[in-house]
Order: structure tokens, then C-alpha cells, then sequence
């Protein structure tokens, strides 16, 4: 174990000494560099968005109930009468009391009723009470409003129908959110992606690099054998300080990438407003799978320390 | 000489050619898609609206889909300018069962009736909607819903419906518009840019030219020139094209930096030739040439298989807003990725040929 450990420090001193691990580092900046510069991008909540008016409350049609705020709902065709007119249009039925839906920035206090479109509206006579006839049944229904929509929204508790959609309510600044969370979401993942195959496209050159390492080391396998360091423990220490060297060298080039964004930031924020950089945890995921795609190269760069000279 | 050494080379050595033009090649390919995907997230917005050519006239915005431009203020200064055609354009966000998508008018020669729609084929295929049916979608300004009868298919990832609809759901009044396009000769666009209050000499009238109108008066507007619609939008979060740029040229740089490396690896490989030949009499000179002319042939092996299998592997795709986004490859891209990937690998056979030959 002692022979082991010395063999060891002596080849990785003398690597560092000799300046060998320049060719890990060209081969290792690539993949480890890009990883942490592109997984820096600003997070879309870094972004200053409350400037932005967006309070209002959007109905937003779904085919699966996705939050609480959801309700049961179906579009049907029907007849809206009024004042002895009659006009046939969509209704969409709502199983809520009304006054649990915010509708054009409006809150109606009615447990069940109507929101008419403008034009119907107007053409009935602006009603305050309309019967509206779904599947062959009529119910009277008040007029809690009107809104810019083609549809009549009728919104009752006690409706009894087989849902087939849900209209959900969700605030404009959710819907903003949520879109740029998913484009982020998108771009990371189609990053991740192409990273991970710059990683595999450089296990040959970094292999070739830790090739070169031990061979450049020829003359030390040379003198450490001929004084009895059997070849088993030569391939094990070999083995052992390259891995040493190559994770040194990758968590160099890590913090490197790191100073360099903050860095980058730190003067460009002085010219243009921009959001700060964010460290991501996804970055270590990928950092250990190319460390570990690096350590499996090695076992095979270490090979016939023996014969070398 | 120089052609007895290149042609000794290449004959004796192929097999461990193959190798660093097999890695150089992946490179190059993952190089140009990454390259090519950051050329279409600066193109999205002429992607996503089909507009490729002309001069885009819109307002000040973080998007076409929300920037406004009212019809008088274009129409005033247009009128007096002939040989030009003008259309008029509002895009507004709709929501389709929870997915954003984009709502666009009608080109004023398509005739559909007032609750029309025009859904994208790749839509209508993803929503399983096909013609007669109805779909219901919501206004992310008005926060109302709108029944909408399918009436026929356009091309895309986007609806269309006439104008007087797409105001209703955007929750504006008739006469505002998101973007204007004028097409013309290179002399009416021009005067177009000039009546706007812009300087035409400041590019290129070919392609596409985006203006952007800033009031800055009671009737006064200020006109800014960009070379693309994205770049114009883009402005307002802070990034400028250029920079963006620069940035992902940086990258790419950085991703073929490993071919130095090969390179020099190559160089080790074939120093016992090398080394043969300078016994021989062969200066270090022509070898450096030779050197060069290898790496040259390596790297231009290399490159053509990644401009195939960037051609037929559509591996690297981006969505937004639904749409797909494909890398775009210009002549400035495929010929950068070129030149990085032949001159470090250049780079690191010369250095070896220092290093290794004496």
C-alpha cells in the first residue's frame, strides 16, 4: 500500500512538474467550460416582470381538471330568449356559481346566471332575465353582464351535464410565467442534449490526451521498474494519478467557467441592464456524468505502463 | 519531393487518419447544429410569422405579439408612394387547451366569414380538430373565451381569422395592427423608409428591414432600422444580435478546440515517417507543408461528412411557442466552423511536427 501511495505522488508530481497536464486541460475546456457557461443563462424568475400590468384573470379551457381552480364545462349548442326574441348560439355551461369566476376583470355577485355576447345583448333588448334552452330544457336565467365573446357562458352549481372540458381560471402573470419557464425549460434541455454529445465526441480526445500523459511518463514506468516496483502496482498508480490529474484539472476548469460568467456579468452590467447569472443544480448531474465518462477512459489509457519504454 | 512525401503519408497512415476525421467529423456536426440553432432562435419571429422578405414596419415591444401600430399613422405617410403594396397584419397569443398559440389575420385577399378559423396543418394534426369542427380559445388579453368554427387549413403552427376577429379577441378597436409589410423595389422602399423618418443609406435594401416606430411626439415618431424582426424585440431585453452572436461564435470556438489535440496526436503517430524522411533530406520546411497539406485534406474529409450528417440526421431540434425551430445554416456559419476546425487542427499537426520531428 506504501509502495502504491509513493508511486503514486512521485508520477503525480512529476506529471505536474513537467507541465503534462496542459493537454488534459486543452481536452477537458471544451466540454467542462461550455457546460457551466451555458448552463449560467439567467433564470426566467431573475427577470423583472411586476412592472407589467397582468392582474387580470384569463378563463383558460382545458380537457384535464390541472389545478383547483378548475370547474367542469361543456359547449352546446342553444337558444337564448328574450322580450319575445329568440337567437340560437353556443352556450358554454359551467357547474360553479358565478360569482366564483372572474370575467373580464369583473366579479358578478350571482350564484347562477348569464353573461351574454355584447351583440346578443343589445339585440334582446339588454334583458336582465333570459330563458336559455339546452337539450330540449328551458331555465331562466339572470343576465349578470355582457363581454366581447361569441359565446353565452352560463355559469350554475346545480347544472347536470357529462363534462368534456374544464375552464380554469389562471392569472395573466401565470401564463407568462409559465411560458417563459417552459421556453427556458426547452432550451436547457436541447443544451443539455448537445453537451452531453460533445462529451462523448471528446472521450477519444481526451483519451488521446491521457494517452499522451503516460507516455510522456515513459522514462519514470522506466526507473520505477528497474527499482522492483512490480507492474501490477505501476498500472494502478498510473491509473490512479491520471484520475487525480483529470479531476483536478475538471474541477479547475469548473471554477474557471464560474468566475468567468460572474466575471463577464459584472462588466457588462455596467453598459446594459441585464439579469444576473444563475448557477443551476442540473449543472452537477452533468458535471459527474462526464467526470465518470472521463474516469472510464482512463483504465484504458493506463494500459501497458509496463512496456512502455 | 512535397508530393512523393504527402502521397507516402497518406498511403502508409490511412488507418490512423480515419480516426481523428471520424471525431473531427461529429464535431464539426454537433458545431454547426449548435451554431445553426441559435441562428434560428434569432430568426423566430420571421419563422413563426412567415415573413422573409420586404420592409416590417411595427412599434416599440418585447414582441410583434404585443406591439401595436395604428393604420392612420402608417397610411398617412405611405399614401403619397407608389409601386408599393402594403399588408396589414395583428398576431395576438390565444390559448388552445392550455398551450399557447399564435393568432394571426388573414392576408385581405382570403374571404372567411366572421367566426372563421384557418388552423396550421401540424396544429390541427397535434389538437386532433379537423374541418367543421369548433374549438374553443381564450383571449390572453381579454381573458374571454371565443367559440371558433374550423373552416380550412393554412400552413404552419399557427390559426388564422379575419381581421375584425383577432381585434375582438386581442380587445382592441378596429384599426391597429401588430406589423405592417411593404413590398417593393429597392427605390419605393426606400422612399418608404424616408417618409417614416429613417435613413435608407443605413442598409442594404434586400432581404428583410424592420422599422420600428417610437412616438416621441404628439405627431412625431422616431424611426429605428434593424436587420431582422427578432433583433428588434430582442433589443428591448437587452441583447443585441451582434453580441448574441459573438457569444455562440465564442462557443463553437471553444467546442473544436479539442481537434489541436488530434492534431498533435497525428503528428506523434507518423513522426517515425517524419523522421525517415528528414534522414532522407527532406527539409523541415517541406515538411511543414506537407504537415499543412495533411491537415487541410483531414479537415476538409472531416467537414464534408458534417455538412452530411448535418443535411440528413435532424437530431437537434428546438420547440417554442409550439413551433419547431431547425438549425438554419448561413454561409458565415458553415464557412466559421470550417475555419476553426482546419486551423487548430492545423495548429496542433504543426506544433507536433516542432515538437516531435527533431
Amino acid at each position: 500500500m506504501r509502495q502504491f501511495l509513493v508511486v503514486t505522488s512521485t508520477l503525480l508530481v512529476t506529471a505536474i512538474r513537467r507541465g503534462l497536464y496542459t493537454t488534459l486541460l486543452v481536452s477537458v475546456l471544451a466540454p467542462v467550460l461550455l457546460l457551466v457557461v451555458l448552463f449560467s443563462i439567467p433564470s426566467t424568475s431573475s427577470l423583472e416582470l411586476s412592472y407589467l400590468d397582468m392582474s387580470r384573470h384569463v378563463l383558460v379551457i382545458t380537457s384535464s381538471s390541472s389545478s383547483g381552480n378548475c370547474h367542469s364545462a361543456r359547449l352546446v349548442k342553444g337558444f337564448v330568449t328574450a322580450n319575445t326574441s329568440t337567437l340560437s348560439t353556443h352556450v358554454l355551461l359551467v357547474r360553479v356559481e358565478l360569482s366564483e369566476l372572474e370575467i373580464s376583470g369583473k366579479r358578478y355577485n350571482y350564484t347562477s346566471g348569464v353573461v351574454l355576447p355584447r351583440e346578443v345583448f343589445t339585440s334582446l333588448g339588454k334583458p336582465s332575465v333570459v330563458e336559455i334552452t339546452v337539450n330540449s330544457t328551458t331555465r331562466e336565467y339572470p343576465v349578470a353582464g355582457s363581454w366581447s365573446s361569441n359565446i353565452v357562458l352560463l355559469a350554475d352549481s346545480e347544472l347536470e351535464f357529462n363534462p368534456e372540458i374544464y375552464v380554469c381560471t389562471s392569472s395573466q402573470s401565470s401564463i407568462l410565467v409559465g411560458l417563459l419557464e417552459r421556453l427556458e425549460g426547452d432550451l436547457l434541455r436541447t443544451t443539455g442534449f448537445w453537451i452531453l454529445l460533445l462529451s462523448l465526441v471528446y472521450l477519444p480526445i481526451i483519451y488521446t490526451a491521457q494517452r499522451r500523459v503516460v507516455e510522456a511518463l515513459h522514462v519514470n514506468f522506466r526507473v520505477l521498474t528497474e527499482s522492483g516496483v512490480d507492474s501490477l502496482t505501476l498500472y494502478f498508480s498510473t491509473l490512479t494519478a491520471l484520475v487525480a490529474l483529470y479531476l483536478v484539472v475538471v474541477l479547475y476548469v469548473c471554477a474557471l467557467g464560474v468566475v468567468l460568467v460572474y466575471t463577464a456579468w459584472s462588466l457588462l452590467s455596467y453598459f446594459i441592464l441585464i439579469p444576473p447569472p444563475t448557477l443551476r443544480t442540473s449543472v452537477l448531474t452533468l458535471l459527474l456524468v462526464e467526470i465518470l465518462l472521463g474516469v472510464l477512459v482512463t483504465p484504458l489509457a493506463s494500459r501497458g505502463v509496463s512496456k512502455c519504454y | 519531393m512535397l508530393l512523393v512525401v504527402f502521397k507516402t503519408l497518406l498511403l502508409t497512415k490511412t488507418r490512423l487518419l480515419v480516426y481523428p476525421v471520424l471525431v473531427l467529423a461529429v464535431l464539426g456536426w454537433l458545431s454547426l447544429v449548435g451554431l445553426g440553432l441559435v441562428n434560428s432562435l434569432l430568426w423566430l419571429y420571421e419563422g413563426v410569422l412567415g415573413v422573409s422578405e420586404g420592409l416590417v414596419i411595427t412599434s416599440r415591444g418585447f414582441s410583434p405579439l404585443t406591439a401595436l401600430v395604428h393604420y392612420s399613422e402608417i397610411e398617412s405617410r405611405l399614401s403619397n408612394i407608389s409601386d408599393i403594396v402594403v399588408e396589414y397584419y395583428l398576431v395576438t397569443p390565444v390559448l388552445v387547451n392550455g398551450e399557447l398559440v399564435i393568432l394571426k389575420s388573414t392576408n385581405a385577399s382570403v374571404n372567411l366569414s366572421s367566426n372563421c378559423v384557418l388552423v396550421g396543418v401540424e396544429l390541427a394534426r397535434e389538437l386532433g380538430v379537423t374541418s367543421g369542427d369548433y374549438m374553443l380559445v381564450s383571449s390572453v388579453f381579454t381573458g374571454e373565451v371565443y367559440c371558433l368554427e374550423i373552416c380550412g387549413y393554412t400552413s404552419g403552427y399557427v390559426l388564422e381569422a379575419p381581421y375584425d376577429l383577432v381585434a375582438r379577441i386581442r380587445g382592441v378597436t378596429p384599426g391597429y395592427y401588430s406589423y405592417v409589410v411593404v413590398r417593393g423595389s429597392s427605390e419605393a422602399l426606400s422612399r418608404v423608409i424616408e417618409a417614416l423618418g429613417g435613413r435608407p443609406g443605413e442598409f442594404r435594401l434586400a432581404g428583410l428591414i424592420t422599422v420600428v416606430l417610437t412616438r416621441i411626439g404628439d405627431n412625431r415618431t422616431r424611426a429605428l432600422l434593424y436587420r431582422a424582426l427578432t433583433e428588434a424585440y430582442i433589443t428591448n431585453f437587452g441583447l443585441q444580435r451582434d453580441y448574441v452572436l459573438y457569444f455562440a461564435y465564442t462557443v463553437i470556438v471553444a467546442g473544436v478546440l479539442g481537434s489541436l489535440i488530434l492534431g498533435l496526436d497525428v503528428t506523434r503517430r507518423v513522426r517515425s515517417v517524419l523522421g525517415v524522411f528528414r534522414l532522407m533530406g527532406v527539409s523541415k520546411r517541406a515538411l511543414t507543408v506537407v504537415t499543412t497539406l495533411l491537415g487541410l485534406t483531414v479537415s476538409s474529409v472531416a467537414y464534408s461528412t458534417s455538412l452530411l450528417l448535418y443535411m440528413h440526421l435532424e437530431f437537434f431540434t428546438l420547440s417554442v411557442l409550439g413551433y419547431t425551430l431547425k438549425p438554419i445554416l448561413t454561409l458565415e456559419v458553415a464557412l466559421l466552423v470550417f475555419s476553426a476546425l482546419t486551423l487548430l487542427h492545423t495548429l496542433g499537426l504543426l506544433l507536433g511536427v516542432y515538437r516531435e520531428v527533431e
